[in-house]
């Protein structure tokens, strides 16, 4: 008979290998169920839109109404004349890393309304088409945009002294969008926010932006124009003597 | 009978170096980055975090955590890290430029900029992430370690220049921040000089908030004898850089210690090109800052008021700022005037600053 050819050996090697058959599908049946478990949350949050991840445009459009419809927005800068500065995603701090929602759809948008000169930062919680804060902000505190860029080159055109240094190319120059695109024209006009220091210039308390104008990939020594978007005036600087500066 | 003790083995020792799980974070996809080191072989130290593109700031970090071995828990590093203003006057006191006071988006990056040769990967057409060696980590004679970092960086279309914002993470804990100043010099001044000065603004959150403290690293001499201090900076406040007292900006969380109970700290440590400047506008005469959290407090140049009056920074969440600065004296190898219009570009000039662990290890880090 079979039994009584094993050895005592053989039989302990046997209950060994029993035994640690008996782990094995239950280790494996354990395990296979918690990757299950683990699995879903991970393959939902795969499909999940996360708190930072990128605007769509569809969700841009969504926060940016959301906070133009809101009353305290509507108090603050009326309906008429607001423009659209920025849609970002924000993420709203927590006790803790733990308790913080990372998927929380929280859009900062800011509102600048160009007449009186004021915006407002606006909290909207996309989810919940709700606003969750709205804050003034002085006009120093509101970044410019390629509106406030296309409202100074309009009155920098209205000028006679920045007409007659573009020449008869005047009216081809465009405001720069980046990227270009094949679309992209070769004169390009691009602004930067000027402050002075001298209390004196109006300047050190107006938006004033400093236009450059652009000829496919090299710059216009000149005009050199600075508009003053507050007062509506257009101020032309005179040619710098061209030679290095001393060290 | 072999192939299950085999399966059992394989097993232990897959439980003795569990690895601690990763922590959720609030980015996917492309915005997420996940890199252990080394990048070949087992792993020793690991990064992950988020970024993000905004017009206007460029490049920000969030939510980056680190962990100093498998086994050991993910130490979260930063909330925000964001380039808050690039201040730039020009020597005959006008103009005075505030960079980041316009929607600049970033350039568009493509293979030219980031080669794959180099380690690099575009992500979403306008961020470069490059993933390479970083030159020698330690050496002692014969045996050597060339570390690994990753690097990602964007540069922003601010008009007639572009700034390239660059992150840079290390796997030894390190994280740089550079801005690099390139492209056109100015339009009818292009040889007039100018200081470019990135501002940057860190909402460092060490072992996460709050409980942060920081305290001003000072090394003085008396004779022969050197001396290094901490003083705890108690209130909101604006301090200057003295490169001879080797200043740093510590900052620590009151439960935070290694494995030896040394207390840990993270390091701001000023990497200056050739100097900073200081301009009459009171933003710019301090280089370093420290505020306590305000999420609405987010703008450089307005500093002076957000630390008057001053509140307690001490134990509680903090964020530091530092002010860095190129200065930019036109020469012919930025261009030249061809035609009445200027030809040629500034090549990239840095400035920067290093966030350095100390006591975060409880030994040198990829040491046998």
């Amino acid at each position: 008979m079979p039994c009584d050819r094993s050895s005592p050996t053989s039989i302990i090697g046997g209950i060994v290998f029993a035994i640690l058959s008996l782990l094995s599908l239950i280790f494996l049946a354990t395990t296979s169920a918690r990757a299950q478990e683990i699995a879903r949350p991970v393959a939902q949050a795969q499909g999940e839109r996360r708190a930072l991840d990128p605007l769509t445009a569809d969700e841009q459009a969504a926060a940016e109404r959301v906070a133009r419809n809101d009353p305290k927005v509507k108090e603050l800068l009326g309906e008429t004349g607001v423009r659209l500065v920025s849609a970002v995603p924000v993420l709203i701090k927590a006790e803790s890393p733990e308790k913080t929602n990372l998927a929380q759809r929280e859009i900062e948008v800011v509102l600048f309304r160009p007449q009186g000169e004021v915006g407002a930062r606006v909290i909207v919680n996309l989810p919940q088409h709700g606003v969750v804060a709205v804050t003034r902000l002085a006009s120093d505190q509101v970044p410019f945009t390629n509106d406030d860029l296309a409202d100074a080159f309009q009155m920098a055109l209205r000028d006679p002294e920045v007409l007659k240094a573009l020449g008869p190319e005047a009216q081809t120059f465009r405001i720069r969008t980046v990227p270009p695109g094949p679309a992209t024209p070769k004169n390009v006009v691009e602004g930067l926010p000027v402050r002075s220091s001298d209390p004196n210039d109006p300047c050190s308390k107006h938006r004033c932006l400093w236009l450059m104008f652009r000829r496919g990939n090299d710059y216009l020594s000149q005009p050199s124009v600075t508009v003053d978007l507050t007062d509506k005036r257009v101020y032309v600087e005179k040619p710098v003597t061209d030679r290095k500066a001393d060290h | 009978m072999a192939v299950l003790l085999g399966f059992w083995l394989c097993l232990f020792t897959q439980v003795t170096v569990a690895q601690v799980p990763p922590p959720p974070m609030p980015c996917s996809g492309a915005n997420l980055v996940d890199q252990k080191f080394p990048t070949v072989g087992p792993e020793v130290t690991h990064w992950r975090l988020c970024w993000q593109a905004v017009n206007g700031n460029g490049l920000l970090i969030h939510w980056a955590y680190f962990r100093t071995s498998p086994s050991k828990p993910w130490l979260f590093l930063l909330w925000d890290a964001r380039v808050s203003e690039i201040f730039v006057p020009y020597h005959t006191g006008s103009p005075r430029f505030y960079d980041v006071g316009y929607m600049f988006p970033l350039t568009s990056v493509g293979p030219a900029d980031c080669p794959a040769s180099q380690g690099g990967t575009v992500l979403a057409g306008n961020v470069c992430k490059q993933v390479h060696d970083r030159g020698l980590s330690w050496k002692s004679d014969s045996p050597v370690y060339r570390g690994e970092e990753i690097v990602l960086w964007g540069a922003l279309a601010a008009a007639n220049y572009n700034y390239v914002i660059e992150w840079t993470f290390r796997d030894d804990g390190i994280v740089m921040g550079r801005v690099g100043a390139t492209s056109h010099n100015f339009p009818g001044r292009e040889f007039e000089t100018h200081v470019h000065n990135p501002i940057w603004r860190l909402d460092v959150d060490l072992n996460g908030w709050p409980n942060d403290s920081v305290a001003l690293g000072t090394h003085t001499e008396v004779g022969l004898t050197g001396i290094d201090t901490q003083p705890p900076i108690p209130l909101s406040t604006g301090l200057p850089w003295d490169p001879r007292a080797f200043n740093t900006l510590d900052v620590s969380d009151k439960f935070l210690v290694n494995g030896k109970n040394d207390k840990t700290y993270y390091q701001l440590i000023p990497l200056p090109t050739q100097g900073l400047a200081q301009h009459q506008e009171p933003f710019t005469k301090p280089d370093f800052w420290v505020t306590r959290y305000n999420p609405s407090q987010m703008s450089a140049k307005d500093l002076v008021s957000y630390t008057n009056p001053p509140v307690s920074v001490s134990d509680t969440d903090i964020v530091i700022w530092y002010r860095g600065s190129v200065h930019h004296h036109p020469r012919d190898e930025d261009g030249e005037k061809v035609g009445g219009v200027w030809h040629g570009v500034a090549l990239v000039m840095w400035t920067g600053f290093m966030l350095k662990p100390h006591d975060l290890f409880d030994r040198t880090p990829f040491y046998p």
